[in-house]
This record gives structure tokens, sequence and C-alpha cells, in this order.
């Protein structure tokens, strides 16, 4: 395997873990509460600024991460229990907004507590590569993203569709009215979806975090960049998003190599573009979503 | 109308018809507003107390007031809340009247301002014409991003924008590469001997500006228009039985309002003088979109109120840290992280609007007026009958 496509195939696999994470988060929040969150770029943040300064504190780096996304977890409940569960039956786009609000909210405490700075951790894993095929390898970095994508899409699946939670997750997805008279207490369950969507957003910032050691502003940009990811796996499917999150980052490093880096946003967004006038449900979501 | 069932969750089956009152309320009262205005302008009583001819007489005090009293910084921000209020007006049409979405005003603020920055170096350059070619050009953007809005609602028509934003946010990014690095120069604007990139002029020329767009759109809103977009913002189904050509009135909102917000990067890029592609980013675009719904969506003052939050809070809390002069600590703190705390009020300030009162800020001063009349009726109400009361008990 040549030294350009082994670039493509690590970079797109390791960007598309990422989106993939910001994007299980985001479809949580949309099939059990309908809103189309803009602040899991905020969750990403507080998470990773968290992780560093636990890690920074002398904590290793697996308490360090479970406290990190397990604080993720309260806020983004709370953020429910507070203040989304009282906009219910507004309009999709007013809750939207509302999420643009709290995205910058989250982002302006972030900076307060933390300041702009780049966030500096100590090198938590190394960068040797193990070599697989050819100049295909992948470093312990690699490894740690991707590990914690399997890990979280593991649990998301089997706790949706194996335990008594995920069933009643289910149901308020599909129809919260009729969820309420089988006696599933859709308060509850919708701030489960919400701190769930905290957790993960959270796990998503301290991998970006550990990879790439950049600052609060463009941890919260990436939550926005991963639209193109969610919409190309439909927006209520929860293994579409994996599988658009790797396309996307797939096809984001191919377009690195072979164009320029400058041209991966836009790229991105072509797709989701193309996805928009081709197919709006996406490749795995629900064709009434499209009626939005 | 209620909002939404008892039920938290999803409400998705019909989005376009859950319009909250309280937005709507304010959108029906400017519409009668502006009509008695136009209408009755023969009625000597009705036009001196229509809310427009208090509202230009304000807008006129407060012009001139700044013209003459103002110092060059207040004639800056003056300016700066000017082109913003143009801005958050125009996205007021798309959200507040025709019920529609877009997400990237900035972006169509940098195609106003490149135009004008490119055609202020070449011989078209003499002042209106590149403002015009700006309009112009924000129009033709405008039916490109209502070609999609046509296909698309909500969600879809919000990322559609977004990716427009991304899109022309790029666009400019390799312009500015290809062709300067450092951003465009705009030569300033002159009649003969008149700077009029000048505090002053520029001033006056951002608030003549304003002041047709706002005269404009009253207009329209309170006419045949406004109730068309009304009508497709309630109920699209509705309003295309009632013969409403939907194509049409959505195609103008759009067309209509990225033409007037072109216009504003126009003479945005006069008043900056140096025109970059950071300049408009996603984050401007966002915060002009929050400041429409912190002033309070479908009125015209909520806008403006919004535009002066975003140019006059950052100020604001300058002045406050200034109180704290006696604790160091406090204030350095303060001035140094102005723009965040700034954003965090924003932030909230937006996020209990539309949890407590969805009509902005425009909503919560009514609300207290009307508590203040309430509140002075029950006092006299309270006082009076005390004491026919005592009287006749003692007769």
């Amino acid at each position: 395997m040549s030294n350009d496509v082994a670039t493509i195939v690590i970079n797109g696999l390791v960007n598309g873990c990422i989106y993939a994470l910001i994007g299980v988060g985001f479809v949580v929040i949309f099939r059990a509460t309908g809103v189309v969150s803009f602040a899991q770029g905020a969750f990403m943040v507080l998470g990773a600024e968290i992780f560093a300064s636990l890690v920074n504190d002398g904590l290793s780096t697996g308490p360090a991460a479970i406290l990190a996304a397990g604080g993720a977890f309260i806020f983004g409940g709370l953020v429910y229990w507070l203040a989304f569960s009282r906009l219910t039956g507004a309009e999709a786009f007013i809750t939207s907004v509302a999420t643009v609000g709290l995205g910058i909210l989250v982002e302006a405490g972030v900076l307060l507590i933390w300041g702009p700075a780049i966030i500096v951790i100590p090198q938590l894993f190394s960068y040797q590569v193990h070599h697989v095929v050819g100049q295909l390898g992948f470093s312990n970095i690699d490894l740690f993203a991707m590990a914690v994508t399997v890990a979280v899409f593991a649990v998301v699946l089997f706790g949706l569709h194996r335990t008594p939670v995920g069933l009643r997750m289910r149901a308020v997805a599909n129809n919260p009215r009729l969820a309420v008279f089988t006696g599933v207490n859709v308060l509850v369950t919708s701030t489960l979806a919400w701190a769930i969507a905290g957790l993960t957003a959270a796990l998503a910032g301290i991998v970006y975090l550990v990879g790439t050691q950049p600052d609060p502003g463009s941890i919260y940009a990436l939550g926005l960049a991963a639209f193109p990811a969610i919409l190309l796996g439909g927006f209520d499917s929860i293994p579409g998003t994996l599988v658009g999150g790797i396309i996307i980052g797939l096809v984001q490093a191919t377009v690195a190599v072979y164009v320029g880096g400058a041209w991966q946003d836009v790229v991105a967004y072509g797709v989701l573009l193309a996805v928009l006038l081709l197919r709006p449900q996406g490749m795995f979501g629900s064709p009434q979503v499209a009626r939005l | 109308m209620t909002g939404g069932g008892k039920v938290p969750g999803r409400e998705g089956e019909r989005p376009t018809m859950t319009v909250p009152a309280a937005q709507g309320s304010p959108a029906t009262e400017n519409a009668t507003v502006a009509g008695r205005g136009s209408g009755d302008v023969g009625d000597d009583q009705a036009f001196w107390r229509s809310k427009t001819t208090i509202g230009a007489a304000v807008y006129l005090v407060a012009v001139v007031a700044v013209l003459f009293g103002g110092s060059q910084f207040t004639l800056y921000e003056g300016t700066l809340i000017a082109t913003y209020g143009i801005v958050t007006v125009a996205q007021d049409w798309i959200f507040g009247r025709a019920g529609l979405v877009s997400l990237g005003p900035a972006a169509i603020m940098a195609v106003g301002a490149f135009t004008t920055a490119r055609l202020s170096t070449e011989g078209w350059g003499v002042f209106p014409v590149p403002l015009l070619i700006s309009f112009v050009f924000g129009g033709v953007i405008g039916l490109l991003i209502g070609i999609p809005g046509l296909r698309f609602r909500g969600l879809y028509l919000m990322l559609t924008t977004l990716a427009l934003q991304f899109i022309i946010s790029f666009a400019a990014e390799q312009y500015q590469g290809v062709n300067r690095e450092a951003g465009f120069t705009v030569t300033p604007p002159s009649w003969g001997s008149l700077q009029l990139a000048n505090p002053q002029p520029l001033f006056l020329i951002s608030v003549i500006l304003l002041g047709l767009v706002l005269l404009g759109l009253s207009g329209i809103h309170g006419g045949a228009p406004g109730r068309a977009w009304n009508a497709i913002r309630q109920n699209e189904t509705a309003a295309s039985v009632l013969g409403i050509n939907l194509v049409r009135w959505k195609l103008a909102a759009f067309i209509g309002s990225s033409a007037v917000i072109a216009a504003a990067g126009s003479v945005y890029a006069y008043q900056i003088g140096q025109v970059q592609y950071t300049t408009f980013s996603l984050d401007l675009s966002l915060t002009l979109v929050v400041m429409v719904f912190i002033g309070g969506v479908g009125t015209l003052i909520g806008p403006i109120i919004g535009a002066v939050g975003v140019v006059l809070l950052p100020q604001g809390i300058q002045e406050i840290s200034n109180l704290f002069s006696g604790m160091p600590s406090v204030s350095g703190w303060l001035q140094l992280n102005e723009g965040i705390v700034a954003d965090g009020i924003y932030g909230l300030l937006l996020l209990l609007l539309l949890i407590f009162e969805r009509g902005g800020l425009v909503a919560v001063g009514q609300r207290l007026g009307r508590g203040a009349v309430a509140a002075g009726r029950l006092a006299v109400r309270a006082s009076a009958p005390r004491i026919r009361r005592t009287n006749a008990r003692n007769p």
C-alpha cells in the first residue's frame, strides 16, 4: 500500500471516528427530543477541559476520562432538565436557536474558567506505529480513538436494543404521546438521552484533544463540522452516523492529500448539499425525517 | 394557540402548526400599526398617534443627537448599530415574517463587502454604484439560497444555509488568497471634496439606508405581501389553498432580505476599510441570528434592539468594570474578559427568553408596560372604593 493511501486510510478512519462520536449524541438527542443540537461542540470543549485539568493534576488517563465524561453526563442531563424540557413543543428551529445560545453560554463559561489558550496535556500515548499492511499502520493515539468509538457504539447500541431503558428510549423516540400512555416517564428518558449525548460528546472532545492539542475554539467549531457526516448517515440512525462519519473522514483525507488541506471543510459541505438534493434522509435515516 | 401537548418529547408531526402565541401577537400588532400609519394619514389624530410616526420621530431625534452631539467613537458605534440593524431586520424578514430559516447572514454580508472592496478600486467606485451592485448581487445570492429553500423546510433549510456560509467563506478565502493575502483595501468613497468615509457622512449613509429599509418593510409587512408571508408561516398548505403562490413569496423573501443584507455588507466594508474573509465568520452569522431572537422576532423594533445590544453590551461591561475601580482584581478581570462575558450574557439571555418569553425583549417590555398600567389602575381602584365604603358605613 502506497504512502498516500495509507495516510488517507489512517486520517480518514481517525477523523471519521471523531465525527461518529460527535454524531451519536446528536442522533440520541434528536430521536428522543426532536432537538437539532448545535451545542455538541460545547459539550466537547467542556469534556476536554475537565480531562486536561485532571490529567495535568496527575490523574491517569482512564480515571480522568471517566470523571470528565461523567461530568459532561450530569451537565447534559441538567441542561435538559432545567432548560430544554421547557421548550417541548416549540418549533424545531426555535429549539435549534436555543442550542446555539446554550453553546455560546457554555463556551463562554469554559473560556472564563480555563482561558482561551491551547489546551496542553502531557503525551499520553506513544506515536510509535504498529504496521498492519505495508505502509498502513496505526499509532497508539489512533488506536485509542478507534477503541473509544467502537466501545461507545457497542454500549449505546446494546443499551438501546437490549435493555429496558433502551426500550423506553426507543418508545419515546417513536411516539412520545403513546409512550406516556404506556407508563414511560418521558422527562426522565429524555433527560437520560441528553446526558448520554453530553457523555459521548465529551469523549469525542477527549479523543480529539489527545490526538491534536487544539484550542477550545477549534474544538467548538468541530461540533458544527460534524453535520455533513450526521446527515450522510441519516439524522435518526446511530449506525448510520458511524458509516457517514467514516465516509466523510475518508473523503476529506483524500481531498487533503490530492487537492489541499484548505478544501476539507468545503468538500464536506459539498457532500452535505449533494445528500440534501439527492437523498435527504441520508443512507440509513427513516424517510419521514425528510418531511421536517 | 397552544404550543404543543402536555407530553414532553418530539412534536414533529406538524411543525408549521405550532406558532407560539407570543410570537404571533407582536407580528399582527405591528401589521395593524403599519396599516394605520400608511392608511389613515388623512386623519390628523391617527397620524400623530400612530406608532410609525412616533418611531420615525424618535429615530430622527436619535440620529440628529448622535450626528451633532456624538464623538467620533459614538458616530462609529452608531454606524455599526445601523449596519447590523439592517442585517437583523432583514433576518427577521426571513424568520419572523416568512417563517423560513437562514443561518448565513455574515456570508451574504461578505458578498456585499467583497463586491464593494473590489469595485471601489476599479472605475465603478463612484459612491452609490458599489452599494447598488452589492444590492443586486445579494439578490442573486438570495435566489440561489431560495431555490433549495423551495424544496426544504426547517432543519434541512437550516443545513443548506449553513453549507452556504461555509462555501461562501471558502470562496472568499480562495479569492482573497489568490489576489491579496492581507485582504482588500477599500478605497474611501468621495464626492468631489466630500470624503464620504469620514464618520459623519458614513453615519448618515447608514442611518438613511436603515431608515429606508424600515420604512419599506413596515409598508410591505403591513400590506398584501406581509399577509401572504404571515399565512405561509402559519400554515403552508392552507396558504397555498387560499391561492398564495408559495414559490413567488418564498423566493421574494429570500431575494429581498439577501439584497438588503448585502447592501449592509457594502456599508460595513466602507466602515472597516479592509475586507477580510475572517471577519464574516460563522460566529458573526450566529450572533446576528441570536440578536433577532433576543430583541423580538416578528417586530421591526426587536431586531434593532438586538443590534444595539450586540454593539453596546461590551461597552456596558467596560463601564461596569470602571465602577469596580476600587477592586482592581474584579475590574481587571472584567476588562480582560469583556468579549467572553458579553457572549455569556447573550447566551444566557437567549435561553431565558426562549423559555419564558418567546417574543424577546420587546414582549418583555410590553408585558412590563401592561403590568405597570394594571398596577396603576389597581392602586386607583384600591383607594377609591375604600373611601366610598367608609362613607356608606358612616352616613
